[in-house]
């Protein structure tokens, strides 16, 4: 199961961020990144959606797939990684992490 | 030829343009297809809520927050006096409250007959050949609609008398229709394709049915807020898209993949990478602004201006009324009546009108009495009836305080709470580590809003937050609610507050509910180890008292002495 972190910056905002494979990275890249309020790879992972959609509509239909695929490996292996890697590149200060199960004890 | 002359060709036939039976026609279609895609992934999004709030409760703070965070701009709560200490015997304070209950149910009842009469002049104006019978109709349909966002603003007693009457009389309307129907094909002796088709009522029943989930207590929370992000949505990303179908249609067919006017045509590439990016930047257009008017909508109600309920009625109302117009204007006059897409408008805002002048001046702007919940976490429904009923009451009294938890996501997700979900920042209504008592009043909202109602405060606590924000809440609190049904040692949360009432003095302003799964004994040497004696807890055992309304008033005299 992957990790649950949040992380803050100066001014107070907060992002969560989990570790691991993500399905939703591999399959909407943009709602991913408007998930996580990144706004500028929301923008360009948009472009890069169309520009790579109008790439696949000229090819055979098992090339199309086989790109898919690999594209959709590719972001959900990466994108947790690459925005923790930026998260701890910039301003952004790890505030809380997971605590084991048996840990939680509300009520 | 280049890739612009297409628009010279003529374009695809009327019949298969989406707008094949008029703007208003498209739009209704848009507003039930919204509807049915919330109440179809409200048991996921449910889940979903339901994991992350165990996830962030299982959070430990492992550096403090800056000051900014405990300051945001959307917050502009102060910290909130205590409740007012006036003398006011708890029967006094019990029948203001029933009075006022009463008022709220006797102004919402005229806001829906409002609403009602004013769907026959509705009629009229949004279809002028429209028979008076067929108003009629019109206004019966209408009014069976808006019983259940109605109904949302009653208390609890009234959903299941209510909820029965309008499916009877739902059924005896689709009765009459199907009869009506049927004789009237025979009559006109129309041949097998052209008389009535029976598929229609499984599809007509399903529809229903997700409206009236729309409503439903323990969905309405998530799947409102959704429906109208969905509903902006699909009108944002659709209804543009649709009159540019209308205009370059003739255009359109480059945009198929595979077929062989996409292979051949000129201008192929150029239309597809425009259709791909209008298409995608009006989702991400349509997305934004849905979470856009729940984030409004979320704020009138966190900034007390309206509560839930009446939120929740309203959006019903407004939905009601977009599909009752759009449905019912015509064809012919669908591209010339601008007035009829203004007239949802006056309707719902009369209906609003009329319920705010017959509710009144609200009786007192002050804080009331505060109830706390402690509670075991269960999702049993009995349990959850009772704590509903009475928080449904206490309201009209005070505002109630309990700890968030994956259990109350049937009862009290607000839209706030739900906007905050869907935007991916929940997370920022927890607290993460200990507070003071003024940082936690600061975060309760403890006066009455324009209904008169108090709110309902959840306060969500990472792990690192829950003892010390469950010690201050006991200490703001007058009375004290704590369900000890379903106790055992294993609860190790509840232990903790027994003995922390306990140590606090706190019992006096305590009443204690068990039924058969209450490990009593055990309550008993958690209150003799804290230095407390067993009977200084006021119990009561649901087995053998299940009055609701002594509880009620046993917890408002705890509250006022």
């Amino acid at each position: 199961m992957s990790q649950l972190s949040l992380y803050v910056n100066e001014q107070g905002r907060c992002v969560t961020h989990y570790s691991g494979f993500s399905w939703l990275a591999g399959f909407a890249l943009v709602v991913w990144a408007l998930q996580r309020r990144a706004w500028g790879l929301a923008g360009f992972s948009l472009l890069y959606g169309v520009g790579f959609n109008v790439l696949l509509v000229q090819l055979e239909a098992g090339t199309q797939l086989a790109l898919y695929l690999a594209q959709f490996l590719l972001f959900g292996f990466l994108a947790n990684r690459v925005h923790r890697w930026v998260l701890e590149r910039g301003a952004w200060q790890l505030t809380a992490t997971e605590s084991r199960p048996e840990e939680s004890r509300h009520a | 030829m280049n890739a612009v002359d297409c628009l010279d060709q003529a374009g695809p036939a009327a019949s298969t343009l989406m707008l094949e039976d008029g703007p208003f026609a498209l739009l209704v279609v848009l507003i039930i297809m919204a509807i049915v895609m919330a109440t179809a992934l409200s048991p996921l999004l449910r889940r979903a809520f339901l994991h992350r709030v165990t996830r962030l409760m299982g959070l430990n703070q492992v550096r403090p927050r800056p000051d900014g965070w405990w300051n945001p701009p959307y917050r502009t709560l102060s910290p909130s006096e205590p409740a007012a200490t006036d003398n006011t015997a708890s029967a006094q304070l019990h029948a203001s409250a029933l009075a006022w209950e009463q008022r709220v149910t006797r102004a919402t009842g005229i806001g829906w007959l409002i609403f009602v009469l004013a769907a026959i002049p509705v009629a009229g104006w949004s279809n002028p050949s429209m028979a008076w019978g067929d108003r009629l109709g019109f206004a019966t349909f209408a009014g069976l609609l808006a019983l259940w966002p109605a109904l949302v603003n009653l208390p609890p007693r009234w959903t299941r008398k209510a909820t029965y009457l309008g499916l009877a009389v739902l059924a005896l309307v689709a009765l009459t229709a199907v009869i009506g129907e049927e004789s009237g094909a025979s009559a006109r002796s129309l041949p097998e394709e052209e008389t009535f088709e029976w598929w229609v009522i499984p599809v007509a029943l399903g529809l229903g049915a997700a409206y009236l989930a729309l409503f439903r207590r323990s969905l309405r929370g998530l799947v409102l807020p959704l429906a109208v992000v969905l509903s902006v949505f699909m009108l944002v990303f659709v209804f543009p898209l649709a009159l540019m179908e209308s205009r370059v249609g003739s255009c359109l067919a480059t945009f198929t993949p595979g077929s062989a006017e996409a292979a051949s045509a000129p201008g192929a590439h150029f239309w597809t990478g425009t259709f791909s990016m209008l298409g995608a930047t009006l989702a991400m257009l349509g997305l934004w602004f849905g979470f856009w008017v729940v984030g409004r909508l979320a704020l009138l109600v966190e900034r007390g201006w309206l509560d839930e309920l009446s939120m929740a009625a309203a959006i019903g109302l407004v939905i009601t009324a977009l599909m009752m117009v759009f449905g019912n204007v015509p064809d012919e006059l669908a591209d010339q009546s601008a007035l009829a897409a203004w007239l949802p408008l006056p309707w719902v805002l009369g209906s609003i009108a009329a319920f705010v002048v017959a509710l009144g001046k609200r009786p007192k702007t002050a804080p009331g009495p505060q109830l706390l919940v402690l509670r075991v976490f269960s999702r049993d429904r009995r349990q959850q009836a009772l704590l509903d009923r009475l928080q449904s009451r206490w309201r009209y009294v005070g505002t109630v305080n309990q700890a968030g938890g994956p259990d109350m996501v049937d009862l009290n997700v607000d839209p706030y709470e739900c906007a905050m979900f869907l935007s991916s920042r929940l997370h920022d209504i927890f607290l993460p580590a200990a507070v003071s008592k003024d940082q936690l009043r600061g975060r309760l909202n403890t006066l009455p809003d324009h209904g008169g109602r108090y709110r309902i405060n959840e306060v969500f606590n990472f792990n690192t937050a829950w003892r010390s924000t469950v010690e201050q809440l006991v200490q703001i609190s007058d009375a004290i609610l704590l369900d000890l049904r379903g106790l055992t040692p294993e609860r190790e949360g509840t232990c903790y507050e027994i003995g922390l009432l306990a140590k606090n003095g706190k019992l006096a302003r305590v009443v204690a509910v068990g039924d058969d799964t209450t490990d009593w004994p055990h309550v008993d040497r958690l209150l003799a180890e804290a230095g407390a004696s067993a009977d200084q807890l006021k119990r009561l055992d649901l087995d053998t008292d299940p009055k609701q309304e002594r509880l009620f008033l046993q917890l408002l005299e705890k509250g006022i002495t």
